[in-house]
């Protein structure tokens, strides 16, 4: 079994225990900055490199502090972190920083950060504090992209992308023709939409794969008691035997 | 912009879960009963109201005369934790009543979007301290109606018959987005 | 010079932060109220300190 949860695969990993769909953490930046793909995937590095940082310097710090005064530290360093991000992003990446607006300073309080940082990285060294954060940040921007994915091309029918760093757009392919597209999707109501659906997906997948376990491990505990009882019938049948040889040898002596 | 304008925008038409999405977390977790989400709503008000206030005195009173505005994250977080912390304090030792139906949330609100964005849309915004107090208790109330409504609908859902996967959250979502339709009739009243 | 203020700013807003959770940790629940959870099933961090104090008892002895 411990094999088993060692080999956990990478779809796993993203899919099964996705902070986003899965646990429900990070949901207020996941809607808001999911109209449009560059903007996904610019929030989605922004939280990747606070995550990676913040989990390297609590796993270093964690040691040092006391146990009861851990979350105001914790919060004190990824306040310190999220406004170094923010103020790079504003330097370099002017227009995603106006168009993502209060949610990059809102990255303190994304439940993601904090969580891991309590659950993983006070308790782990520093390369496994960074790896873990590595992947919950891929998680999260997997599932802002595959939001944003859908919402841009239903809601404007555009695939567009710009680099954020010189404000070019890189490609805009048009997919819906003009006028099949759902503005609706561009709206609070279409955040709302989506996610649900992604999330009805998610829980459906881990449903899924929890009831193909339960069956197999109902499936591996009937062979091993199927064995159990084999053996014991075995053992039985050897003892039964011994005892009919050893009547049948007593009587050949007296004889 | 005058002071009832502001109400009306921030608890209606800017609602702050239903058109800014903030305040999820705690949102989905405590709107399954109507008894929880009305303590969660009232303690919201008081925390936020409480916390802009003395965020805004902070900023205008002591990282504007020393030039430190980018420190405005920082401080105002560990302001919002060490607030929240206070009322705590306050309401076990002088209320029992009072702690047993809205101080167990208090600690979850630490890490509500709401507070820290209402904390520096004041200061974006460039309100004055009146107009700082309106919006936050707007704020704070839109998300208390917000929470009241669910509450009653998602009471209702709970013995409803749906696929496993749609149970709990992401059915919750789906009223979500009705609701946001609704609440979009509001657009053109300020 | 103004760093100095920053890093002094922060570090007293972190040290208020500190001594007044460890003055609430040390606060009595009031009786009657020691059995109380919140209804919070939303976020699934099944570490999280905040639910954690109150399934482990946040009295004087903590």
């Amino acid at each position: 079994m411990s094999e088993e949860k060692k080999k956990k695969s990478l779809i796993d990993e993203l899919i099964y225990d996705n902070p986003v769909f899965g646990l429900y953490l990070g949901i207020c930046s996941c809607l808001a900055v999911t109209t449009t793909i560059t903007n996904a995937l610019g929030m989605g590095v922004a939280v990747i490199a606070v995550l990676v940082l913040s989990n390297i310097l609590v796993s270093l710090v964690a040691p040092l502090t006391p146990d009861e005064i851990h979350i105001p530290v914790y919060i004190a360093i990824i306040a310190s972190l999220v406004t170094i991000v923010g103020m790079v992003m504003q330097a370099y990446t002017p227009s995603l920083y106006d168009a993502l607006g209060a949610f990059i300073d809102l990255i303190v309080v994304n439940c993601i950060i904090l969580g891991r940082a309590e659950a993983f990285a006070s308790k782990n060294g520093v390369a496994a504090s960074a790896r873990d954060g590595l992947m919950m940040g891929l998680a999260y921007t997997l599932s802002v992209f595959a939001m944003a994915f859908i919402r841009q091309i239903l809601g404007t029918g555009v695939l567009a992308l710009k680099n954020p760093l010189t404000d070019t757009t890189l490609f805009s392919l048009r997919l819906l023709p003009v006028g099949f597209d759902i503005p609706i999707f561009t709206t609070p109501t279409g955040a709302f939409l989506v996610f649900a659906i992604l999330a009805a997906a998610v829980t459906a997948y881990k449903n899924s794969k929890d009831a193909k376990a339960a069956a197999a491990e109902k499936a591996r505990k009937a062979a091993e008691a199927k064995e159990k009882a084999a053996k014991a019938a075995a053992a039985k049948a050897a003892a039964a035997a011994k005892k009919a040889a050893a009547a049948q040898a007593e009587p050949a002596k007296e004889a | 912009m005058n002071l009832f304008s502001i109400f009306i925008a921030s608890l209606l038409v800017n609602n702050v879960i239903l058109s800014k999405f903030l305040g999820m977390c705690p949102f989905l977790g405590v709107s399954t009963k109507l008894s929880s989400a009305v303590g969660m709503g009232v303690a919201v008000i008081f925390v936020i109201l409480g916390a802009s206030v003395v965020s805004w005195l902070l900023y205008y009173y002591a990282l504007v005369p020393l030039g430190l505005e980018y420190m405005e994250l920082i401080c105002f977080i560990l302001l919002i934790a060490s607030f929240v912390q206070f009322v705590e304090m306050f309401v076990k030792k002088t209320s029992p009543a009072l702690y047993k139906s809205l101080g167990i949330y208090l600690p979850l609100i630490t890490t509500n979007c709401a507070v820290l964005f209402v904390a520096m849309d004041n200061i974006t915004q460039k309100y004055n301290l009146i107009e700082t107090a309106v919006n936050s208790v707007a704020v704070a109330g839109g998300f208390m109606l917000m929470l009241v409504i669910f509450a009653t609908i998602r009471e209702r859902l709970e013995g409803s018959d749906m696929p496993k996967a749609w149970k709990g959250n992401p059915i919750a979502f789906v009223v979500a987005a009705i609701m946001a339709i609704a609440f979009s009739a509001f657009a053109g009243l300020v | 010079m103004k760093i100095l203020y920053a890093i002094l700013i922060a570090g007293s807003l972190l040290a208020l932060n500190i001594v007044l959770l460890i003055a609430n940790r040390r606060t009595p629940v009031p009786e009657g109220c020691e059995n109380l959870v919140p209804d919070c099933k939303g976020c699934a961090i099944t570490s999280c300190a905040i639910r954690n104090s109150y399934t482990k008892g946040d009295t004087k002895n903590d």
